[in-house]
């Protein structure tokens, strides 16, 4: 069976680790061009998860997906899937930032670098545009070639993104991506999350409530391994249909804002 | 005894074992310092030997030790860098990883006048290869590839998880990985390596003896197949020619020589791998 281009869905999916189930029944079609927020409390599968849609789970020994994992008209964990090219395709932002102990610049292209070694001369184009996009540029531009070790936490988490930009990924997998960040940087982070939603799928795994309801058009609640909860942001903070959510939100309600 | 005083006991006794581990290599240093110092000119380094070592200098000596070192390493490390590699970026089951790194460090306890023996037999008698410098290269290098590679496995295990996951999370194959992102940032690990293996080749004898050492008349090669005079060996003919006062002072000043080599090496390898590793996990 063929989906569309566009699609992005998880079909009566079970991901198992060492044949115990972290997640189960998941079947849910992701909006695109859309902020989903995938809400839960610690240890929940919202990183699982969000891993599973770029197979970065693969290193793992006793890792298992069963169902269909639809990306992009392609069923990845098919055995044919060139499981590079989707990564390509999905970028991923990480927790904590990590960068490489180079430059700015290095770091910027660095993924740009090795898909497109023979575009030389578009590099320097390449990290203003991505840099620009991220919010960073004005910040780093007269040090480009310094080492980007010497940036702040939320810059760096910003230069992370530039680099899974570089690649031009369709859809932008986050995970947590302000956890370790300050305020001030963390709302950097948000808008730049709301620009990058015109062009881009964004699937964010967060467990900070006040933050979700600002930036996401879909939820999708994970509870004791499964969706427990789905659907427009405005609903689920207006109208949840289940206690364990009602639960969920007030007490993260008091403890993050 | 309350806890403390046996704590400090044990301390004591840890201190005292360091102590005379050091004063016993002092004491070597020392006495190969005193008695070679006096057989040091730039004549004894830069001239060749004549009469079976007992005049003239080293200079063909150094030069082969030199070549062997630089040999075995130039064959040994691509293939420690190579093994490293392939058992931390792509063997993931932990049994297949224990069988190799029990194979490797296995190199490590045969004791080098096996290497010489089996060296000698497969490349001297069966191919016929003679005594050549290259031979010798070869079995240094399988000699000291456990010390390379040991120090290239240990940096390569310490660099996080996590910039491997970049790599891969921008679409990276195992290849590029260990290319762009592994190695780059473990070369110190590799340099270190390098060095700990060309110091332990400067100090083999008995893995040479049979296979790429002439003992005498011996120059420069000119091809593959010559043999070389070495450091190791000379230290031996002169050292066996005891009742010559003048040979005995040329084997310490021999010995202070490759003790020099060996030293600075290992002094290279400490700095780089401090200072390197400090920066690369910035």
């Amino acid at each position: 069976m063929k989906k569309s281009e566009e699609n992005l869905e998880f079909i009566n999916v079970e991901i198992t680790y060492n044949g115990k189930p972290v997640l189960t029944g998941l079947s849910y079609n992701f909006s695109k061009s859309a902020v989903t927020c995938i809400l839960g409390s610690s240890g929940s599968g919202k990183t699982t998860l969000l891993r599973s849609l770029s197979r970065l789970n693969d290193r793992i020994r006793g890792f298992k997906v069963r169902g269909e994992v639809w990306v992009a008209g392609e069923e990845i964990y098919y055995n044919g899937v060139d499981v590079y090219h989707l990564r390509r395709k999905i970028g991923m932002i990480f927790q904590s930032p990590c960068i490489f102990p180079t430059s700015v610049y290095e770091n910027v292209i660095f993924g740009f670098k090795y898909h497109h070694p023979e575009r030389k001369k578009e590099f320097p184009q390449i990290a203003e545009r991505y840099l620009k996009e991220a919010y960073l540029w004005d910040e780093v531009k007269d040090r480009l070639q310094k080492p980007a070790q010497n940036l702040s936490q939320g810059q760096k988490q910003r230069l992370s993104i530039a680099r899974a930009l570089a690649v031009e990924p369709e859809i932008l997998l986050m995970d947590e991506p302000t956890a370790s960040l300050d305020p001030v940087s963390s709302d950097a982070i948000e808008n730049l999350i709301f620009s990058l939603k015109e062009k881009r799928t964004i699937i964010m795994a967060t467990h900070n409530i006040a933050q979700t309801r600002r930036i996401a058009d879909d939820i999708l609640f994970l509870y004791d391994g499964t969706i427990w909860e789905q659907g427009k942001a405005t609903e689920f903070f207006e109208r949840p249909q289940k206690e364990e959510t009602r639960i969920f939100l007030e007490g993260g309600s008091s403890s993050s804002s | 005894m309350n806890k403390r005083m046996l704590d400090r006991g044990l301390l004591g006794i840890i201190y005292l074992i360091a102590l005379v581990g050091m004063i016993m290599m002092l004491a070597v240093l020392w006495e190969v310092v005193r008695r070679g110092w006096p057989a040091l000119s730039l004549e004894f380094l830069l001239q060749p030997s004549s009469n079976f070592g007992a005049e003239g200098g080293l200079l063909y000596q150094t030069l082969g030790t030199i070549i062997l070192m630089a040999a075995a390493v130039l064959i040994g490390f691509p293939i420690a860098v190579g093994s490293a590699l392939f058992q931390t970026e792509y063997v993931r089951s932990e049994g297949v990883r224990a069988f190799f790194r029990a194979i490797i460090f296995s190199l490590n306890a045969v004791p080098t006048i096996l290497f010489g023996l089996a060296g000698y037999l497969f490349f001297g008698v069966y191919l016929e290869t003679g005594v050549s410098w290259l031979t010798g290269a070869l079995i240094l290098a399988i000699m000291i590839l456990p010390t390379i590679q040991a120090s290239i496995q240990s940096s390569i295990e310490c660099l996080p998880e996590k910039y491997r996951e970049v790599g891969m999370s921008l679409g990276m194959t195992p290849w590029a990985l260990a290319r762009r992102i592994v190695l780059p940032q473990c070369w110190h690990g590799a340099i270190t390596g390098a060095l700990l293996g060309l110091a332990r080749a400067a100090g083999e004898t008995a893995a040479i003896m049979f296979t790429a050492a002439a003992f005498s008349g011996a120059t420069w090669p000119r091809s593959f197949a010559d043999p070389v005079p070495t450091l190791q060996t000379h230290i031996l003919v002169l050292a066996q020619d005891s009742a010559d006062a003048t040979s005995l002072t040329h084997a310490w000043g021999a010995a202070l020589v490759l003790l020099a080599i060996v030293f600075f090496l290992i002094l290279t390898s400490l700095v780089i791998r401090s200072r390197f590793s400090m920066e690369a996990q910035r």
